[in-house]
């Protein structure tokens, strides 16, 4: 009990000190100038409504109709997160068609970067996994997080590459 | 429906949309929005566009 209290106060010390090193770090290279336009707070608040809807409906159906013939087959617990994560992806790719995602200021290079970070970091620890398959005693397992992160951020890079492609389609239109 | 007004006055100080964006500290995307009339910006975001044009609230925006 006494060390399970430690482990946690430990984990909880770390991500506070982790927290403020990128905080820190974030305000020494952006000079915090960075932040959402009206017009991207309000786009972002009804892609929140959207994701919310979205979830919330995807889990009634499944509780409803899916629940009972697919609780054999594929455990409850990783239907629910994978909810979640389509939710994500779902409040993610709307504000990135609407120029929502990044700040005023931030740049688009930067945040592609860290995201192809993030998915080789994902995937790297999906494949050296040592629990392999999606779900374990009816859990989802760790690496199957992994491969949802992975599959998540991929598909805010492929909305990123597809709105910039976008853009630079129409860029003649906005300035004339 | 389209803001004409604040795209004239805009283009004839010879600023870019981006440039405009950079002035009133929103993003392009954000000026686009309007000229297109896709988007009805707040009175404070009017008047930093004013500003930044040198014109008044009612020669851009008062139809």
């Amino acid at each position: 009990m006494g060390n399970n209290i430690f482990d946690i106060l430990t984990t909880v010390a770390v991500f506070l000190v982790l927290f403020l090193i990128i905080m820190i770090i974030r305000k020494k290279l952006t000079g915090n100038n960075e932040h959402y336009d009206e017009r991207q707070i309000l786009v972002r608040g009804k892609g929140y409504k959207i994701s919310f809807m979205t979830t919330i409906l995807l889990n009634v159906f499944y509780a409803v109709f899916f629940y009972g013939p697919s609780k054999d087959i594929v455990s409850p617990q990783f239907v629910v997160i994978t909810i979640a994560f389509i939710g994500l992806a779902i409040y993610a790719i709307y504000c990135i068609f609407n120029d929502a995602y990044l700040q005023v200021g931030q740049k688009v290079g930067t945040w592609m970067t860290l995201i192809a970070f993030v998915i080789a970091c994902n995937l790297l620890a999906f494949f050296a996994s040592s629990t392999k398959g999606f779900t374990e005693d009816g859990l989802a397992t760790g690496s199957s997080l992994n491969l949802m992160v992975a599959v998540l951020f991929g598909a805010i890079l492929v909305s990123f590459l597809i709105k910039r492609f976008m853009d630079k389609r129409g860029d003649s239109h906005e300035e004339s | 429906m389209k803001n004409l007004k604040m795209k004239a006055a805009r283009a004839g100080m010879d600023l870019s949309q981006q440039q405009l964006a950079e002035m009133c500290g929103v993003s392009r995307q954000t000026i686009n929005a309007i000229e297109k009339g896709d988007y009805n910006p707040t009175i404070n975001l009017c008047i930093s566009i004013c500003k930044a044009l040198n014109k008044t609230l009612d020669e851009l925006f008062w139809e």
